[in-house]
């Protein structure tokens, strides 16, 4: 192996989806690669799923908010200027690690909505350029699904079939087909039948937000890593990148790192790709000051760390009278309605929003009213209102576009730091006016379908903090320098041998789970510079 | 070390039964379900202060409060008696219950933590969980349901393109 000090062909930082995805293409190209990485590897027998306080480490050592896990390799949040929290995980395989694996495309209409819908801004590519690198993803990752939704354009077949028909499912397409909505079996990033090696087929166990401990749900530690390993690329843990350095023209020139030990070292690159995802990578380039970039890296625009879009997502909850078993498979469900995605004026807002179809987890979680939004009473009614609920309620999660506002940002807090005393990313955000009528339209939907589908009750909270999973927009790419920080290449305007490969890059969010869009662009970005990468690098 | 109890490594033995105390209310027993204090939740509390230091402050406020609170109480309702310091142990259930309600509206956030923590200490202990039916997710997971119906597909189907060219 070569010292971390050697000059490599390519560095990138964070060894995530993304990261992940493109350590592996880069590799393949023939690029000498080297990942480094803040977090470890997940020791498999870690998972809590197969000891009776499972439920537990929802709140401790496997909770989704970095504030309340706090392990040693995660970063602190400021949350106090935002009503949505940023959820994340810090290890190889990032927030894929605990994500639920829903993997929608966007729609050739969220490439151009500032075109269609007079908003925000078009995006310097198109769906169709992505649409082969979407494939590749698909094919590499592993997919259960079902290819021919009207509600999108054709893919290939999904690598393994759809998640099979539950009570839960049953339940929900009464209720959609008596609406007449669209609905689909979603593309989901979980395999339900042999795919790739060392992993299983889903067996339906449910938290997948806990990871996966059988390896079927296509986290990139369980893809593109042994993939990527095998292709040479060095993937360094435990080294949490302090700044991006650069030389005296200004090229970036590798970083700066704390090693597990508490030590300092430092790695050289022709190439640097940032990979820290949406709340991770402005917060690097905005601590990544020096005297040619005064205000951060790559941040002549000053738009690194604004246009900080979420998805703001509510749940609405039915229970039903007969048992639901909602807790059987995976979290994430297999249906989505796109009935509502494109803009339709006359609903109050522009752009749109999907459904997706959401279940229900173990006893813990119906008492402290995770899904059902409201905690069951304790007193004398507890035991009788648990029942009620336990196995008996489905939750939808409607989840809208957000658009980008300057605003809605990453920026770096004043005092607060990680364990490593680099500082930490406040977050100050807003729900948009637009935002807050699409998510009344949305919630009111929502308990159509619960109401059609036959549930007696139905319980809906107006918009739910813990929600922050998809982190986008902060460093975003257009063919204008003033109004992008990087091309349609994910190259930095300012820094030519730089690139972003996250959520950061997207100039709108669509209403769907970005992590495929997130990859494909990874792969994207990455054929480019394979192909370009004597000139990019020199 | 002679006044904690023998379980327990952070909370006091007096602090350990008021707090069983409470979770006998928050769940009390019912049928064949246990009640909280009783199914040995203080003592699993008393772990997660052990793991969790940041949880000891809002704890100990809220056992604080209720004992306050059930003092209050115990006068109220002997008013004309001489005042001695009367706790939530001496207390009736539906007096217990009327304490718990004052401190749950008087100090929502210490309360929430005590009823959050007791429910996960209960909702987590193997007897209550096999009453209950529940073995953890894996290694087994849940049986495979049938394989989806495409034809189930046929009337969205019908629809067409929904999607906008671009
Ligand atoms: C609970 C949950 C559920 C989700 N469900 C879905 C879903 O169903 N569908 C979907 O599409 N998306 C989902 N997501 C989102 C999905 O996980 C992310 O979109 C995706 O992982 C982003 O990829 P990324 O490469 O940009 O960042 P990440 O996967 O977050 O990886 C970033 C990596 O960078 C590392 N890093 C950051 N800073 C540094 C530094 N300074 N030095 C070194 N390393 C650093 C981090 O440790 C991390 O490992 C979910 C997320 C969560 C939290």
């Amino acid at each position: 192996m070569a010292p971390t000090n050697a000059m490599a062909d390519v560095l990138i930082i964070g060894a995530g989806a993304s990261g992940a995805a493109a350590a592996w293409s880069l590799a393949s190209g023939g690029l000498d690669v080297v990942c480094l990485e803040q977090g470890d590897w997940v020791d498999p027998t870690d998972y809590p799923h197969s000891s009776p306080d499972w439920e537990l480490h929802r709140q401790t050592d496997f909770a989704k908010d970095p504030n309340v896990r706090q392990r040693p390799e995660d970063y602190p949040l400021n949350n106090d200027d935002t009503p949505i929290v940023p959820l994340m995980f810090n290890a190889v395989g990032g927030s894929t690690i605990h994500w639920s694996g829903h993997f929608p495309r966007f729609r050739p209409s969220d490439f151009r909505v500032k075109t269609l819908d007079g908003v925000a801004d078009d995006w310097p590519i198109t769906y169709w350029d992505l649409a082969p690198y979407y494939e590749q993803n698909d094919a590499n990752v592993g997919v259960s699904g079902l290819s021919g939704d009207p509600a999108n354009p054709e893919r290939t077949p999904r690598q393994t079939p759809p998640l099979g028909l539950d009570t839960a499912t049953k339940t929900y397409i009464r209720g959609l087909e008596e609406l007449g909505w669209h609905w689909w079996p979603t593309d989901n990033a979980i395999i339900t039948a042999p795919f790739g090696e060392g992993r299983q087929a889903c067996n339906y166990c449910g938290p997948c937000d806990m990871g996966c401990p059988i390896g079927a749900i296509s986290s990139a530690h369980v893809t593109y890593w042994p993939a990527a390993l095998a292709q040479g690329v060095r993937l360094i843990t435990r080294a949490r990148v302090r700044e991006v350095t650069v030389d005296r023209r200004g090229r970036a020139s590798g970083a700066v790192y704390y090693t597990a030990d508490g030590g300092i070292d430092q790695l050289h690159a022709r190439v640097v790709i940032v990979a820290c995802n949406g709340v991770g990578t402005p917060r690097l380039l905005l601590n990544s000051v020096s005297s040619l970039f005064p205000h951060g890296l790559a941040n002549s625009s000053g738009l690194v760390g604004t246009n900080l879009m979420f998805h703001p997502v509510t749940f609405v909850t039915g229970v039903f009278s007969d048992p639901i078993n909602g807790y059987v498979g995976p979290l994430g469900m297999v249906l989505h309605s796109q009935e509502f995605y494109e803009t339709d004026t006359g609903r109050g807002y522009v752009r749109g929003f999907q459904i997706q179809m959401g279940r229900e987890s173990g006893p813990l979680s119906t008492a402290l009213g995770n899904f059902p939004g409201e905690k069951v009473p304790w007193g004398a009614d507890h035991h009788r209102v648990q029942r009620e609920l336990s196995a008996h309620t489905l939750t939808a999660a409607v989840m809208i576009e957000d658009l980008p506002e300057a605003h809605n940002r990453v920026e770096i807090d004043a005092t607060l730091t990680d364990s490593s005393g680099i500082p930490a990313p406040r977050i100050v955000y807003e729900v948009s006016e637009n935002s807050r009528r699409c998510l009344d339209y949305a919630i009111a939907r929502g308990r159509d379908l619960l109401d059609a589908a036959g549930a007696t009750q139905i319980i809906g909270q107006p918009i739910t903090r813990e929600t922050g999973w998809h982190l986008m927009g902060t460093a975003r790419m257009g063919d204008d320098p003033a109004n992008s920080v990087v091309n349609g290449h994910g190259q930095a305007h300012d820094v030519p041998n730089l690139f972003i490969i996250d959520g950061s890059l997207f100039v709108t969010s669509a209403a769907v789970n970005p992590t495929s869009t997130i990859q494909a662009l990874a792969l994207y970005v990455s054929d480019w510079l394979k192909q370009n990468f004597r000139d990019v690098a020199s | 070390m002679s006044e904690q109890h023998q379980d327990c490594e952070i909370l006091a033995a007096h602090q350990v039964a008021l707090l069983a105390a409470i979770q006998n209310r928050l769940i009390p027993s019912q049928d064949e379900m246990p009640g909280a204090g009783d199914a040995g939740c203080a003592q699993t509390v008393d772990r997660f202060l052990k793991e969790r230091p940041a949880l000891r402050r809002p704890i100990f406020a809220a056992l604080n409060a209720v004992e306050a609170a059930a003092g209050e109480c115990a006068q109220a309702s002997a008013a004309d008696e001489a005042s001695t310091h009367v706790g939530f142990l001496a207390l009736a259930d539906t007096e217990r219950d009327a304490v718990l309600r004052a401190v749950e509206a008087a100090q929502p956030d210490l309360f929430r933590t005590l009823v959050n923590q007791t429910y996960s200490a209960y909702y987590t202990n193997p007897a209550v969980l096999l009453i209950l039916g529940w073995n953890p997710p894996q290694p087994e997971g849940h049986p495979t349901p049938p394989p989806f119906d495409e034809a189930l597909l046929e009337n969205v189907k019908q629809r067409g393109k929904l999607w906008r060219d671009a």
